[in-house]
This record gives structure tokens, C-alpha cells and sequence, in this order.
């Protein structure tokens, strides 16, 4: 833990139980959209399933780096992630984003189930910004590590949310895709271990 | 705020409505709670100006829902972001994603008659009750 680091948000404020409840919960969502993200991926295919294929997997590894992003401030205010993983999904601050029936049993997606796909994909990330708006206006001018995190994690996931609702027809968002998977442009500068 | 009141507002006669805060102090977007014949109730202002009231605790995981937020009509739980249409209480999200089997378990918020009359917003009872 980082006594003076928690002391200083302490003074400036925050309830820092509170803030360390939603940065848990905020972590537990990104491990758990991983993971849903990995199978929504692997059901992105056929000729029009592909196209998706990519943008999926940069929005999976860059939640994953979320989670990376988020774990030292956990335990720098002097939390700690639950000792169970099963626990962890409970607290996660965002619903599953499970495979949409529609595509059941390896089916292509096409018409409405790749609309279905796309739903659940945007709707993920809509519920990500809200979670991190929460966060930014929960510790702005008062925690700036924790703010300067989750501003830039709410930066990628508005570009994820951008991504899938350009396929479904909302308009452009002037994006172009990562150079690599899951570069994550703005939360590299966060991520301890290397980040390559 | 003055001290709750009962009362039939417009004549109503289907069980007595409460008065239970200035509608000034409600806010577009913004969310309070109050006591109304002993129970908590959240009071909700959507972004159109219309009043809601609803139950303050979310079906979900028995959040309370008052650290949350008004979200394009609907209140979103501040816990797991499940969002719920103050017009109906019907969940939106994420009922609109799931599979079909685990969005028919998702319970409806409990919503309380409600309008905004004199200046006053008025709490009536939950359909069923006198």
C-alpha cells in the first residue's frame, strides 16, 4: 500500500472504501469481458462475421490491459482483489456479455445475429463508460493517479463503443483500426509491466 | 422541506398521495431519496422533466439505487450499471443482450404513482395497495 498516496486522496475527500469498490468492480468487469470478448471473437466468422474478427480482439486485449492498468491503484489505496475468482465476477461492475442465442451451435453471424452480436458488443462498452465516467467525476480534482487512469481507460473504451456502432449503422466516428492488437494508445503509459 | 403531507391532489380519491418535496428541488436528472408512510422511496426527475418514484433498491443485487444516475430515461445502478425505465420499471439493460432464459429472470423495478402538482412533487401508493 501506498501510505502517503492514500493518506493525500484521504484528505482531499474521497471516501477511499468507496473508490476502492468501483476500481474492484471496474477491474472485475474488464477480467470478465475478456473473457466473454474470447468467445464473442471465436463466433466472428463467416463473410460477415470476419470483419469484426479484428476490432473484437483489439477491444479483448485492450480490456485485459484495463485490468492490468487498474491492479496497482487497487493495492496502493490499500485494496486488495478478492481472494476468490468467483467472487471477482460477482463484484463485476458491468453485466456478462454472453453469446447471443442466435448464434448458438457455431452458426455465421449474418442479418439480425450479427446484429445481435454487435448489440451486446456496443452495449459492453456503453456500460464501460459509464463506469469510468463515474470514476473520472468521483475523483477529479481530488485523486489525479486515479483520474488520470480511468480518463485514459474511458478514452479507449469510447473507441471501442465507436468501432461497433459503426457497424450498426450510427454514423462515423473518423476511427482507424490499432496498428497492432490491442495497442492501447492511451492506458500504455499506465501498464507497470513492459508494454510493448 | 415541509413535513409530509396527505392529501388528495385534483380530486383523486384512489388512496391518499403524499407531499413529499418542492419540485424545485428536484433537478432535471436528478435523484433523492425521501420517507413516504415509512418507507424509503426514490425520487427521480428524467432528463424531459417528467417525476418518477420507484423503489430504492435495485432488484439486481439490492444496490440502492440513489448513488446512481439518471440515464436516457432509465436509472442506472450505480453497482453493475443494470438499467431500469423509470416509465415502467421494465429492465432495459441487460435484458436487451441476454439470452433469452436469463433476461425472463430479470425482475422489474417497483415504481409508485407519482406527479408534480402546486409546486409539490406527490408520492401516491404502489398499485395493489389502498
Amino acid at each position: 500500500m501506498g501510505k502517503v498516496a492514500r493518506e493525500m486522496v484521504e484528505k482531499a475527500g474521497i471516501n477511499v472504501e468507496q473508490l476502492l469498490k468501483k476500481l474492484i468492480a471496474a477491474a472485475g468487469a474488464e477480467f470478465t469481458t475478456f473473457y466473454y470478448y474470447t468467445i464473442l471473437r471465436v463466433a466472428a466468422i463467416g463473410m460477415e462475421g470476419e470483419g469484426l474478427k479484428e476490432i473484437i480482439e483489439d477491444a479483448r486485449i485492450e480490456d485485459r490491459n484495463h485490468f492490468e492498468a487498474l491492479l496497482p491503484r487497487i493495492y496502493e489505496l490499500g485494496g486488495e482483489l478478492p481472494r476468490d475468482i468467483r467472487g471477482f465476477a460477482d463484484v463485476a461492475g458491468c453485466p456478462d456479455a454472453y453469446l447471443p442465442d442466435s448464434l448458438k451451435g457455431g452458426k455465421s453471424p449474418t442479418g439480425s445475429s450479427l446484429k445481435d452480436l454487435l448489440n451486446v458488443l456496443v452495449e459492453a462498452e456503453r456500460c464501460a463508460i459509464r463506469t469510468y465516467s463515474d470514476i473520472c467525476q468521483f475523483t477529479q480534482l481530488k485523486d489525479p493517479r486515479t483520474y488520470a487512469i480511468s480518463a485514459a481507460i474511458l478514452n479507449e473504451e469510447i473507441e471501442h463503443e465507436a468501432w461497433f456502432s459503426e457497424f450498426l449503422g450510427e454514423g462515423p466516428s473518423g476511427h482507424f483500426r490499432r496498428g497492432k492488437p490491442g495497442a492501447s494508445p492511451h492506458v500504455a503509459p499506465f501498464m507497470t509491466a513492459d508494454h510493448k | 422541506m415541509d413535513p409530509v403531507e396527505q392529501a388528495h391532489p385534483s380530486g383523486d380519491t384512489a388512496g391518499p398521495w403524499e407531499r413529499v418535496l418542492p419540485g424545485e428541488a428536484l433537478a432535471p436528472g436528478g435523484l433523492t431519496k425521501v420517507l413516504v408512510a415509512g418507507r424509503p422511496v426514490l425520487l427521480a426527475r428524467r432528463e424531459d422533466g417528467a417525476v418518477a418514484a420507484a423503489s430504492p433498491v435495485c432488484p439486481h443485487r439490492s444496490e440502492d439505487l440513489s448513488g446512481g444516475r439518471v440515464y436516457m430515461g432509465a436509472i442506472d445502478c450505480p453497482a453493475h450499471h443494470y438499467l431500469y425505465d423509470l416509465r415502467t420499471g421494465v429492465n432495459l439493460y441487460p435484458r436487451n443482450v441476454f439470452p433469452a432464459d436469463l433476461a425472463a429472470r430479470l425482475e422489474p423495478l417497483p415504481l409508485y404513482p407519482a406527479k408534480e402538482e402546486g409546486g409539490w412533487i406527490w408520492v401516491g401508493p404502489p398499485e395493489g395497495e389502498p
